[in-house]
C-alpha cells in the first residue's frame, strides 16, 4: 500500500463522490435548505472532507470543509451561493 | 533459577502475550473509501483481522458472530450514530474497548467520549500507514 496507489484510488472516486454532493445538493435545495437534505448535505460534505484529507488531497479537503462549516448555520442566499461556489470549485468548474 | 522457575516464568509469559495480543478488530465506518484504506492498513500493515461495518446496527448485529478483541466506532454516522452505538455496545456483556474515530477531537469532546466509555480517541484524518501502530499502541495501553 503506497500513497501514489491511495491517490489514484481517490482520484478515480471522486467525481462518484461529487455527483452524490451535487444531488443532496438538489435534494436540500428543494426542501428549503431545512430537515433531513440539508443534513444529508452537512453528513456527506463532513465524510469527504475527512476522506479527502486521509487520502492525500488537501485542496478538496479544504473545499469539502468550508462547505461542511457553511452548512452549519443558517443556510439563506448567500450561503447558498457559496456552496454554489464550493461545488464550482470541486467540479472544476468554479 | 530452577526449571520449576523457570516453567512457570515461560507459562506466565506466554500467557500474558496470549492475554494482550490483539487481533480481531471490529471496524464501523459509513464512509466506504475510509472503510477500504483503514481495512487494508489494518490487515496488510497490521496483520489484523478486520469486519468492517457501515452502520452501528450492523456492527451490533455481528459483534457476536465476530467476536472482536477491540472496536473502532466512527462518531457522525447517519441512523445511529457512534456514541449511540457505544451505549448499545456497553448494553452486551462483553466489555470490548471501543476506540472513536473523529475529526472533533477538541478538549471537551474528548472529555464527552471519554465519559460515554470511550476507551480512547483516534483524530481523523488519520494516516494509513501509521493507523496500525496506532491501534497497537492504545491496545497496549490499556493492557493491565
Amino acid at each position: 500500500m503506497e500513497d501514489a496507489e491511495l491517490r489514484a484510488y481517490f482520484a478515480g472516486r471522486l467525481p462518484a463522490r461529487i455527483a452524490e454532493i451535487e444531488r443532496a445538493r438538489d435534494e436540500a435545495r428543494d426542501a428549503g435548505w431545512t430537515g433531513p437534505p440539508l443534513r444529508t448535505l452537512h453528513r456527506l460534505a463532513h465524510s469527504l472532507a475527512g476522506a479527502a484529507a486521509t487520502f492525500g488531497f488537501p485542496e478538496e479537503a479544504g473545499q469539502a470543509r468550508r462547505m461542511e462549516k457553511l452548512l452549519e448555520g443558517e443556510v439563506g442566499e448567500d450561503v447558498a451561493r457559496e456552496v454554489e461556489g464550493i461545488l464550482g470549485e470541486l467540479t472544476g468548474r468554479g | 533459577m530452577n526449571r520449576l522457575s523457570l516453567a512457570a516464568l515461560s507459562g506466565m509469559t506466554h500467557e500474558t502475550m496470549e492475554a494482550s495480543a490483539l487481533r480481531r478488530i471490529l471496524f464501523v465506518e459509513d464512509d466506504p473509501d475510509i472503510q477500504v484504506v483503514a481495512t487494508m492498513a489494518l490487515e496488510s500493515l497490521g496483520g489484523f483481522s478486520v469486519l468492517a461495518c457501515a452502520s452501528g446496527v450492523e456492527a451490533l448485529s455481528r459483534f457476536d458472530e465476530f467476536a472482536p478483541d477491540l472496536v473502532l466506532l466512527d462518531v457522525m454516522m447517519p441512523g445511529m450514530d457512534g456514541p449511540e452505538t457505544l451505549a448499545e455496545l456497553r448494553r452486551l456483556p462483553s466489555g470490548v474497548p471501543v476506540i472513536f474515530m473523529t475529526a472533533r477531537v477538541q478538549g471537551h469532546e474528548i472529555l464527552r467520549y471519554r465519559e460515554l466509555g470511550a476507551a480512547d480517541v483516534i483524530a481523523k484524518p488519520f494516516d494509513p500507514m501509521t493507523l496500525a501502530d496506532t491501534v497497537r499502541t492504545i491496545w497496549l495501553s490499556l493492557q493491565p
